[in-house]
């Protein structure tokens, strides 16, 4: 009787031990379980493009022996559909919505551990450059990549290094940036529903479907049917403009990591510039001095960089429909880029005839004209004051035409005309202004056509 | 550092893991060396006004003692050395926190302009510090040579400066933290401590995160804007600051017992349901319990306590709370909130001693009655919470001057919180008092759910719910400031 009583004893002395060391076990799995469900209930990602393009990298069966690494010029501009006949290999696209370079070193390591790569190529967008990684606000970028990442090592370094500890918890429990949409009314029911489809399930709604502009073409690559029209190239406010100093010390640091992957893993690798259309890199200001930033970055390394915006127009021709908006490609210009660089960096086409030698070298080559119009709101008590910089080449004469969208209606009605664009003056109410550029008063040859919501 | 950190979840299990795999006999100095960290996050500097009133008490202690054992029929050499202990350490508390104050008042009483040479921002924790050491050296003199000074400096160091207590209490006494950090070398590592520990810092996390700083979010809406608010934006605004610092202080108590208990230390309990209290005297003690202790075992028991009659009981009363009301904060809001809080107690007296002499006896009260005594003490206490909230006496009469103006410009539905964060914030208040009133009532909640009754299946479901509620609706992290706990000023 009293074996037995030792036995039972020692029986339930063991089995809280056990159950103490199985407990912390069980509460990270449950964590992670739930975590996950959470995610499933909230994140609305029926139509991301990142978690397919990750899925696909993930699940490719044949080895990735080309990746394209970078923000969305890098997306929308390299086609493995074409560069995979071009290099004669299996070619992916793994760029992301503003990727700043430590997302490119986080898929690079995520694709390499699944993949033999052969060569990697890097985009260089510059309006990345510059974060200081623990003083970003937003991180969607980051969170684009971290939501469809494997668990790994890899990963948590990501979301630590790439965010102050005040976003952690958002990066690890993804549910925690939703949780107001749980009182949503039907929101958390039509996210089941669009997740219950097939497509989804499957990460198979892809391809060209009708009536989608931008789609996913599978590979990582988004394109994009419909390109811009009269050149109508405006930002408010205007795009970023190039500093003497554009690279922080994390991008650097970044930028590093990924030519140590390399080099230590037998990896060729380059740096390139997706094409952008004349207008953007004028309104960049400085651009040349950007070009010589990268080229002085990466010279101890001796890692090549190639900025395809120096092209020559007759490889590629900066024409407006190859533009989906101001900075990025369609699917024509798409299309068209991916076939020069993939021949540029297979040989088949040599560099001094692609590149112009310098930015002065292809500044000179571009026509003196207007490209497109920069402009700013500014509401005062009685009416909005939109001011107008307009990015042009050297002097020229041009001739404006302002016309008011009449309320409820597509039709325009002029405004006035104007022989040099500075501002203009509106009611408080909402609009929509169009601007019509033309080379001279005949109103013979237009420039640009600019939409300006205000 | 703050509890509701991210630095400190790394750090907390980073200083648990290494305290249970290194040497027992390495305990101690670790958890002081983690302790001194946890501090030098705030100000590296200032870790030294820590160190130096842990020398000085610590001398003083072994002093006082070996005083005492010299001249066991003469107190006055043990006193003296309390009276230096208390001189020095009250100095450095004083300076820092009191004497550009006291140069104001002087200037202001003086009508001239008198610049303070110093300016310095005031040590985190350095009241409690102070008061946790001072308490050490009282409890020595009173053991009159019978209760040993602490010999082991890393020992006693650590009892000053334990860091899930060490900014905003429980102000521990010496029997009870002092004792078991003594006994740390021999304790082994308890899976139900453990447990115990991370569901309490649970708890705390969301008396904090989801309660305290929600409710935050009305109150400064509110108050910073004062002017266009009436009656009822006010009182809604001052009813929940009472639920505010409530929940404030109380969660970080909650947050500094787990985190202590992880490490096999016990933390008294500072709170014990102050909202359920049926009168003031019953409200002080159930709020604060450390610190009301303190006074009254280290000011009113020495000022002759309810010893020498009802007027010196009275005044002795509102001495401590003066002090008390000085104690959080060199402002005069502070010490009109003491004073509030002695007036209140003194009525309390006076009121006691006149049912004594009509002869009222107190019977049990019915559950009408104590909803009622209930419901009329949280109000002046909430009163006295409006000069406490407030950045001067001038403010808070102000705030009581628009509660009686109609007024209003603007309604709350104009703060930025949506209806579910009202939702959030009355269920969740709902479930804190439903703990109180269950605590209350005798149920040991937490015992319940380890137990079998509760089951395991149901046991983990609760631990989820906590887990993610606390997650998902607590109110930290990008879209918010992380707010310091209130009390980590005083």
């Amino acid at each position: 009787m009293m074996k037995v009583n030792l036995f039972i004893s020692n029986f339930n002395t063991y089995r809280k031990k056990i159950f103490s060391i199985i407990a912390p076990v069980l509460f990270l799995a449950l964590l992670l379980g739930i975590n996950r469900l959470m995610y499933y209930l909230l994140m609305d990602d029926a139509k991301s493009y990142t978690r397919l393009s990750l899925h696909e990298m993930y699940t490719q069966e044949e080895n990735i022996d080309v990746l394209f690494l970078g923000s969305s010029h890098c997306y929308r501009g390299v086609d493995p559909s074409v560069t995979d006949d071009i290099f004669d290999a299996n070619t992916f696209n793994g760029g992301s919505s503003s990727q700043s370079w430590d997302g490119s070193y986080a898929i690079l390591v995520e694709a390499g551990k699944r993949n033999e790569l052969k060569k990697v190529y890097v985009e260089m967008y510059y309006g990345v450059a510059g974060e200081v990684y623990q003083e970003r606000e937003l991180l969607t970028s980051t969170y684009l990549i971290s939501d469809y990442m494997r668990p790994s090592v890899n990963k948590v370094r990501y979301l630590v290094e790439g965010s102050s500890p005040d976003h952690w918890i958002d990066g690890f429990f993804p549910a925690r940036r939703y949780w107001q949409k749980l009182f949503s009314r039907g929101y958390v029911a039509n996210i089941i529903a669009s997740k219950q489809t097939d497509a989804y399930k499957n990460h198979e709604y892809w391809g060209n479907p009708e009536g989608e502009i931008d789609y996913y073409a599978g590979k990582g690559y988004r394109a994009c049917r419909e390109g811009i029209e009269d050149n109508d190239f405006s930002i408010k406010d205007g795009p970023k403009t190039v500093t003497a100093d554009m690279f922080s010390a994390d991008d650097k640091k970044s930028i590093q990591r990924i030519i140590e992957y390399c080099e230590k893993n037998n990896i060729e690798l380059a740096f390139f510039s997706s094409p952008m259309p004349y207008y953007y890199v004028l309104a960049a200001k400085d651009y040349g001095s950007y070009i010589d930033q990268v080229n002085q970055l990466l010279k101890e390394s001796g890692t090549p960089y190639y900025d395809f915006n120096l092209c020559k127009e007759q490889y590629f021709s900066y024409e407006c429909s190859l533009f989906r908006d101001v900075d990025h490609l369609s699917a024509a210009g798409g299309e068209r880029f991916s076939r020069v660089f993939a021949e540029f960096f297979t040989g088949q086409i040599a560099a001094e005839d692609l590149f112009y030698d310098s930015y002065e070298e292809k500044w000179q080559s571009m026509e003196d004209r207007v490209y497109g119009v920069n402009y700013s709101v500014t509401e005062t008590e009685t009416e909005k004051q939109i001011t107008f910089d307009v990015v042009q080449k050297g002097n020229v004469d041009y001739f404006v035409i302002v016309s008011k969208r009449i309320p409820g209606t597509d039709a325009y009605e002029e405004m006035c005309t104007l022989t040099s664009l500075q501002e203009v003056y509106v009611p408080l109410e909402e609009g929509r202004l169009r601007i019509e550029i033309f080379q001279d008063e005949n109103r013979s040859s237009l420039l640009n056509r600019i939409y300006v919501k205000y | 550092m703050l509890f509701n950190s991210v630095q400190f979840l790394i750090f907390l299990p980073i200083v648990a893991i290494l305290y249970y795999l290194i040497p027992r006999r390495a305990r101690c100095v670790w958890l002081l060396v983690a302790s001194y960290y946890f501090y030098m996050c705030w100000n590296p500097k200032y870790a030294i006004l820590i160190a130096l009133s842990t020398v000085i008490t610590y001398v003083s202690g072994i002093g006082i003692e070996t005083l005492w054992k010299k001249h066991p029929d003469n107190s006055i050499y043990a006193k003296s050395v309390v009276a230096a202990s208390f001189a020095a350490n009250l100095g450095i508390l004083v300076f820092f926190k009191y004497f550009n104050w006291l140069l104001a008042i002087a200037g202001t009483a003086l009508h001239i302009s008198i610049e303070s040479p110093f300016s310095f921002v005031l040590p985190v924790g350095i009241s409690f510090y102070t008061f946790q050491a001072l308490g050490y050296t009282v409890d020595i003199y009173r053991g009159r040579g019978k209760v040993k000074a602490e010999r082991n400096l890393v020992l006693y160091a650590l009892f000053v400066s334990f860091f899930p207590q060490l900014v905003a209490g429980p102000i521990e006494r010496s029997g009870n933290l002092l004792t078991q950090i003594e006994q740390v070398k021999d304790k082994k590592m308890d899976y139900g401590e453990l447990r115990d520990g991370l569901c309490l810092m649970l708890y705390g996390f969301f008396l904090k995160l989801v309660i305290a700083d929600r409710a935050a979010i009305v109150v400064d809406y509110v108050l910073d804007g004062y002017t266009y608010f009436g009656f009822v934006e006010l009182s809604v605004a001052f009813i929940l600051f009472a639920i505010q610092i409530l929940c404030d202080f109380h969660g970080y108590t909650v947050i500094a017992r787990g985190a202590a208990q992880i490490f096999g230390i016990r933390l008294m309990d500072n709170f014990r349901q102050p909202y359920l209290a049926t009168s003031i005297r019953d409200f002080w003690r159930r709020w604060h319990i450390s610190l009301t202790s303190w006074f009254t075992d280290y000011l009113y028991i020495p000022l002759g306590g309810s010893r020498k009659g009802t007027v010196r009981k009275m005044l002795n009363t509102l001495i401590v709370f003066l002090v008390s009301g000085l104690w959080h904060g060199a402002g005069g809001h502070f010490v009109m909130w003491g004073i509030l809080h002695g007036i209140y107690q003194n009525l309390s007296i006076l009121l006691q001693s006149v049912k004594d002499r009509l002869g009222f006896k107190d019977k049990k009260m019915s559950f009408g009655i104590r909803l009622l005594k209930t419901v009329f003490t949280f109000l002046i206490v909430d009163v006295a919470w409006i000069f406490f909230r407030a950045e001067s006496i001038g403010l808070a009469l102000a705030y009581l001057r628009q509660m009686t103006t109609a007024y209003q410009k603007n309604s709350l539905l104009d703060v930025s919180f949506a209806w579910f964060d009202w939702l959030i914030l009355l269920v969740a208040i709902g479930i804190m008092f439903a703990v109180d009133i269950l605590h209350e009532k005798g149920y040991k909640i937490r015992q319940w759910i380890y137990s079998t009754d509760c089951g395991l299946g149901f046991r983990w479901i609760i631990y989820m719910t906590a887990f993610w509620s606390v997650l998902l609706f607590g109110v930290y992290g990008v879209a918010y400031d992380e707010s310091q706990f209130i009390y980590f000023q005083f």
